[in-house]
Formats: C-alpha cells, sequence, structure tokens
C-alpha cells in the first residue's frame, strides 16, 4: 500500500522535476550548480525574472510533495487511508524499515541542498579548493537549511492535508507553473 | 542617459514578474474549486494589472496609465468583490466544490495548450504592432489570460464563477492593451471600468433573482426548461 502510493505520488512528481531541472539549464546554458548560480546573480535582475520566481514556486510544490511534508503526506500521521510515507513502516521493520527512513530523510536532504544551492540563495558555496573555504561551507549550508526549515514549518502549519486524489491536482498544478516558467522563458518573442 | 536605462530594465524586469504572476493566477482561476478562492485570485490578479499599468506609466511618464492603475484597484479591488458579495447570498461562497464539465487535470492541461496558442498567435501580432519591450511581455500572456477567462466561463457550471471568468478576461484584454496602444483615450478606460461594474451588478443581482427562484445557482442546471 505505501509502495504504491509512495509510487504515485513519485511519478506524478516526475515531470514536475524534469522540466525544472531543463529549464534552469537552458537557463542557465549548463547543468553545474556554480555557473547556473552566477547567472541568477549576473546581472542582479535577472534574480527577479518570472521564469526564476515559477521555477521556485514549483520547486517549492515538488519539495512539498517528495519530503512528505503536509499539503501532500502528513509525515506524523496514523491515519490508515492518509498515510503515504508513514505507511511503508508497517511494511517493512528491522533494518529494511531503517533504511527506506534513511533513504526518505536523505531524498528530501537533497532536494533542499539543490533547491537552496542551485535556484533559491546563489551564495555561500565554496568557490576554492582551499580547506577553510570547504569547511565554511558547511555551516552557511546548515544556516540556509535551517532558514527553510522555518519556512517550512509556516507552510505545515497554515495547511491542510489535501485528500489523497487531490495529490495529482496539487502535483498538476506544480507542473503547470514549472511548464509556465519555461514558456515565458523560451517562447518570448 | 545610463541611468535612465537602468531604470527602464529595471521597471521592465518588474513588469515582467507582474507578468509571470498575473498569468499563475489566471492558472490558478481554472484550478480553484471554491468560489471564494476565484474570487481572491480574481482579486490578486487585479493587484498584478495594476502594478503592471504603473510600471509601464512610470516611465515614460503616462498619466492615463496612472489613471487606469488608480481606477482598476478602485473597482475591482473593492467596489466589484463588495458588490459581488452584497448581491450573492453568502451560501453560495461556503460552498466548498464547484461543478465543472472536466475534470482539473484535464483542464489544466488544456489551459497549458491555451497559452502555448496565445504565444504563438502573438507573436505575428507583435511584429505588426511594432513591440517594444513591455509589448513583448503583457501582449502574448494578457492574450492567453483572455483565452483562460473564456476557458473558465465555457468549464464552470456556477454563475459567479461564470462571472469571476468573464471579469478576468477583461482583465487580460486590458493587459494586453496597456502595453501595445499607448495613448488609449481616457474615455475608453472610463467607460469600460463602468462597464464592468454594471456588468458586476446586473450579473450578481440575476444570480440573486435565478437563486431565489430556482434554489440554485448552478447554471449547467438550467440547461433544460423543465425539471425532471
Amino acid at each position: 500500500m505505501g509502495a504504491s502510493r509512495t509510487r504515485m505520488v513519485g511519478f506524478l512528481a516526475e515531470p514536475v522535476f524534469m522540466i525544472v531541472f531543463f529549464t534552469v539549464s537552458f537557463l542557465a546554458g549548463s547543468t553545474i550548480p556554480y555557473i547556473v548560480q552566477k547567472y541568477w546573480i549576473t546581472p542582479f535582475s535577472n534574480f527577479f525574472e518570472p521564469s526564476h520566481v515559477l521555477l521556485v514556486l514549483a520547486f517549492l510544490m515538488l519539495i512539498l510533495a517528495e519530503g512528505g511534508r503536509i499539503p501532500v503526506d502528513n509525515p506524523s500521521g496514523h491515519f490508515e487511508l492518509a498515510m503515504i510515507d508513514e505507511s511503508k513502516t508497517l511494511e517493512y521493520s528491522g533494518r529494511g524499515a531503517a533504511l527506506m527512513k534513511w533513504g526518505g530523510y536523505m531524498r528530501f536532504f537533497v532536494l533542499i541542498c539543490i533547491f537552496l544551492n542551485v535556484v533559491v540563495a546563489p551564495w555561500g558555496l565554496a568557490s576554492g579548493m582551499a580547506l577553510w573555504e570547504v569547511l565554511a561551507a558547511v555551516p552557511l549550508v546548515l544556516v540556509k537549511v535551517s532558514a527553510l526549515v522555518l519556512v517550512l514549518v509556516g507552510i505545515e502549519s497554515s495547511l491542510a492535508k489535501l485528500r489523497l486524489f487531490r495529490i495529482s491536482e496539487f502535483l498538476g498544478a506544480a507542473f503547470i507553473t514549472s511548464v509556465a516558467a519555461m514558456i515565458t522563458q523560451f517562447l518570448r518573442v | 542617459m545610463r541611468e535612465g536605462d537602468l531604470i527602464i530594465s529595471l521597471l521592465s524586469q518588474w513588469n515582467d514578474l507582474a507578468a509571470g504572476l498575473f498569468l499563475l493566477c489566471a492558472f490558478g482561476m481554472v484550478a480553484m474549486r471554491q468560489t471564494l478562492a476565484c474570487l481572491w485570485l480574481f482579486i490578486v490578479q487585479s493587484v498584478f494589472f495594476g502594478i503592471s499599468a504603473f510600471l509601464i506609466g512610470a516611465k515614460p511618464f503616462a498619466w492615463d496609465l496612472i489613471t487606469v492603475g488608480i481606477l482598476n484597484f478602485l473597482t475591482k479591488l473593492f467596489l466589484i468583490p463588495w458588490m459581488l458579495r452584497r448581491t450573492v447570498r453568502a451560501e453560495v461562497y461556503a460552498r466548498r466544490e464547484i461543478v465543472q464539465a472536466l475534470n482539473i487535470p484535464t483542464s489544466l492541461l488544456i489551459a497549458l495548450g491555451l497559452t502555448v496558442l496565445a504565444y504563438f498567435v502573438a507573436a505575428p501580432m507583435l511584429t505588426a504592432v511594432g513591440g517594444t519591450r513591455y509589448a513583448a511581455v503583457n501582449l502574448p500572456i494578457g492574450l492567453a489570460a483572455l483565452l483562460l477567462g473564456v476557458y473558465t466561463l465555457t468549464v464552470r457550471r456556477e454563475a459567479v464563477p461564470q462571472l469571476i471568468g468573464l471579469l478576468a478576461m477583461e482583465n487580460g484584454a486590458f493587459f494586453a492593451g496597456i502595453a501595445i496602444v499607448p495613448g488609449l483615450s481616457l474615455i475608453a478606460e472610463l467607460a469600460i471600468a463602468f462597464d464592468a461594474l454594471m456588468l458586476a451588478f446586473v450579473m450578481g443581482v440575476l444570480a440573486r433573482a435565478i437563486q431565489e427562484h430556482v434554489g440554485t445557482t448552478e447554471a449547467g442546471a438550467l440547461a433544460a426548461l423543465k425539471e425532471h
């Protein structure tokens, strides 16, 4: 049950993923985060482009869906009809359950890192090979992540969970947002 | 000279942003189920329209565009929502689900197709009007909002969301208009502003009367003369 629900959310989220990354790499002409970061802030007005803002919105909706956050899934809920990520703990036990949990958290963390470092806050990555630069980048990423987590707390505590069959609408809206980002950029006359 | 260029590029960037959010609101109106959420999205869309009018009218300074923005804020932020809330009963807004002829994911995909269509239609029009930077953004997005309004009008089966779709069409047409016609006479703007107001009023009263007689504002159910 949990696996099939996760799969449903997963395959609905996949096109959003692809369009978001296509748009980012088309805009910046590269898939390397450093170049993409450079593109957003040179000139700084690039940061306020409609496509960038729509991208941020689509990516945020994607993180909410993939990370099992509240409008899509309640991470602390124990209501069997509605749970998605939690139901995996009913199906797995022992090391399998631990790996599942770990995988879920890692996915969330990786998504948040991409979101922050590539799209939202293009500052604070190490710019050289020196040891101190790399060491300084770690707490900066942590600061950014905790700021984003505060935003997520705000979103989670102000929204109600969607019904299971509304999730396709939520992700459909995310898809439309990401495609609108692409359209406003590429069909510009 | 250099500073003027900088200001104009900054203004057009902000106008791009307002246009993007305007389009997003139009999509939201297609996707929303609640009547009240539709009304709120219409208000937000009108705010972005007003902002765009202010930005386009700011440099070179154009009084008529600023006036359009102010008129827009007055009517669509306060008068039309107030009128709609007064004329139509509260239970229409309290209802959570709107009946639609098509389901929402399909509607969103069609809306996407309409937007792409608007961009392709706008390309030859832009070369015809000799588009500026503003027109290149506002014309396709205004056209898309117009088409999405038509689509909402077609698919929704409730009176009030249909009316909101009609007003959104008007928003879209004006969004395109402010960028391609620099000196649209103020009289036309005034006429349209009052026209939309009267439209909202008449439709609101009509919806109220229908609700009192039939007990519903669901326009889709009124297609047949007799109830079976």
